[in-house]
């Protein structure tokens, strides 16, 4: 559906490059994480992707098109809810009604429930509304507008904690199977119990690129006492209940949540076994 | 190249309208403003003291107001067009702009519409509702007015019948067509450069294109100034005509073309002129 296609791109003919010759794929009906520290191009990737930024060199194509062209029938397949975004003075009521018939699969009533689960009014004004307030009215429009790709910007950036619990819970309802949504984030906890597929980057190249079900069949997390040895262990990490480990998974019948933070700083320090961190073929 | 939809350029419209219904309402009212004080300094000299003569001196007030209506109109028309880029100033803006299901052309042709017959009609409209309001400011004054529109047109007659005589009469009256096309060329050439300017300054647009603009006439003036003293009693070549004309008109469509080229090419990330 979406094909990354050795792409390089820097912010200036003499700024370093932050993607050099990279290469990736997203199939459709999926919930990929793009994770990774500040600064590794997460959000640079999503505007890659949107035909905000045009690569150097390499393409990406959305359903077969150059999302560089920016062709109609591309950017109605797309939605981006960016990090920062300006929402005019209007009423939701106006503001669907001008924006709406751009999507033409835009459904009223997947905003409507939205709405109500985010406990916001239908009848709201945009102008009057926080900045948290205003990410929820947008994440709304953008699960209603139907388009085959949704992407997200820090999307739990601003909303408080019951509202990033209604955030999973709005996304996991009103997605679609047949859409796909690309969430970039550094708070991996907000959104980890929604993914199931991570993307991590690091330094402008791909760290680990796998389903959650692949994760979960290589590695386990646990926690464990102080005291208790953590010779088998991939990766360590000390806290005050005990040794949080990352193993790899012996028990490929039993079912371990994975700690999507954990498994981060394991990715990161270069822990994780070869067959997770080798490069699938495209 | 993409189909340009109308029914999309419909949506489009209403869109800009609505989202940027703040801004355009602001300029209107900046507009009424701008004729208001400029009507203001014109009947100002004439309204304290009644005149010996009312009659001449209501014409020379008319005619001031006039001068100043077709003045502010310019300055008007000149501003309204340098904003449109103004929504591409900012980061949210350009991405709103960049991701509606739209095509160029049409996103393109609808800020043209917006600020160019919309500006024209907003500036007719802040032409009348100065000229009231300026009739009733200056209603308790010894010397009241009337309205100055009926003196806006005759003037605006007046000038083109002194233009059409002027050029009948001129050195080369079988040309008196191309002469008439002269002014117009010269508008069209200044409303694409600032056009130009919109799209590249975004914001500022307006005083940043009319800086550069008087800088570089003066400029070339300069250069040229002694050009012109050699050649001053010279009568005017046909050829020169024409190619003045070509030139002013082929200048107008190149900055056109090149506006809504780079329009095309905006991009997430602000290139940095200077």
């Amino acid at each position: 559906m979406l094909r990354i296609e050795n792409i390089q791109f820097s912010y200036g003919r003499r700024a370093p490059h932050i993607f050099d010759n990279f290469s990736l794929r997203f199939e459709s009906g999926h919930i990929y994480g793009l994770l990774g520290k500040n600064g590794t191009g997460k959000s640079t990737l999503l505007y890659l992707i949107s035909g905000l930024l045009h690569p150097q060199q390499g393409q990406i194509r959305f359903l077969g098109n150059d999302v560089k062209q920016r062709h109609v029938e591309t950017l109605r397949e797309m939605y981006l809810v960016p990090e920062e975004f300006d929402l005019p003075h209007v009423t939701m009521e106006r503001y669907v009604a001008l924006n709406a018939c751009f999507y033409p699969r835009f459904d009223h009533e997947i905003l409507r429930n939205c709405l109500h689960d985010f406990s916001l009014s239908p009848d709201l004004h945009l102008g009057k509304l926080s900045m948290g307030q205003k990410k929820k009215a947008l994440m709304s429009f953008a699960l209603a507008a139907g388009t085959h790709l949704l992407l997200m910007d820090e999307p739990t950036n601003g909303l408080d904690i019951p509202s990033k619990s209604v955030f999973r819970q709005v996304v996991a309802r009103y997605l679609g199977e047949d859409r796909t949504l690309i969430v970039s984030t550094h708070q991996v906890n907000d959104v980890a119990m929604l993914l199931d597929h991570v993307v991590m980057l690091q330094e402008s190249r791909l760290l680990l690129n796998r389903s959650v079900t692949e994760i979960s069949e290589a590695v386990r997390c646990e926690v464990r006492p102080l005291g208790e040895p953590t010779d088998d262990a991939l990766f360590v990490q000390p806290s005050i209940q005990g040794n949080a480990v990352v193993v790899r998974n012996d028990r490929p019948d039993e079912e371990f949540p994975l700690q999507m933070e954990l498994l981060f700083c394991c990715a990161e320090a270069g822990c994780l076994p070869q067959e997770l961190t080798q490069t699938k073929s495209l | 190249m993409e189909k340009f939809n109308m029914q999309r350029f419909g949506w489009l419209l209403r869109q800009t309208v609505h989202h940027q219904s703040k801004s355009l309402l602001m300029t209107a009212l900046g507009c009424v403003l701008l004729h208001l004080g400029a009507q203001c300094g014109s009947f100002y000299p004439f309204s304290f003291t009644p005149s010996a003569t009312p009659e001449a001196t209501e014409r020379v007030a008319m005619d001031q107001s006039s001068v100043f209506f077709l003045l502010a109109s310019v300055f008007f028309m000149f501003w309204c067009i340098s904003l449109c880029g103004y929504h591409l100033k900012d980061k949210p803006g350009r991405i709103a702009a960049l991701m509606l299901p739209a095509t160029v052309q049409e996103k393109y042709a609808a800020q043209l519409l917006i600020f160019t017959v919309g500006a024209f009609v907003a500036n007719l409209l802040g032409i009348v509702v100065a000229d009231l309001l300026r009739i009733v400011l200056f209603s308790l004054q010894p010397q009241a007015y009337g309205t100055a529109l009926p003196a806006l047109v005759d003037f605006c007659g007046r000038m083109w019948a002194q233009f059409c005589t002027d050029v009948t009469q001129g050195s080369l009256p079988e040309m008196r067509g191309l002469f008439m096309f002269l002014p117009l060329a010269k508008g069209f050439c200044l409303y694409a450069i600032f056009l130009l300017g919109a799209v590249i300054f975004r914001r500022r647009a307006f005083a940043i294109t009319l800086c550069i603009l008087v800088a570089f006439t003066v400029v070339v003036s300069m250069m040229l100034s002694s050009h012109f003293m050699a050649h001053e009693h010279d009568s005017v070549n046909p050829v020169s005509v024409c190619l003045t004309l070509l030139f002013y008109l082929l200048s107008g469509v190149g900055l056109v073309a090149l506006s809504y080229a780079l329009f095309k090419r905006v991009t997430l990330v602000r290139r940095k002129w200077f």
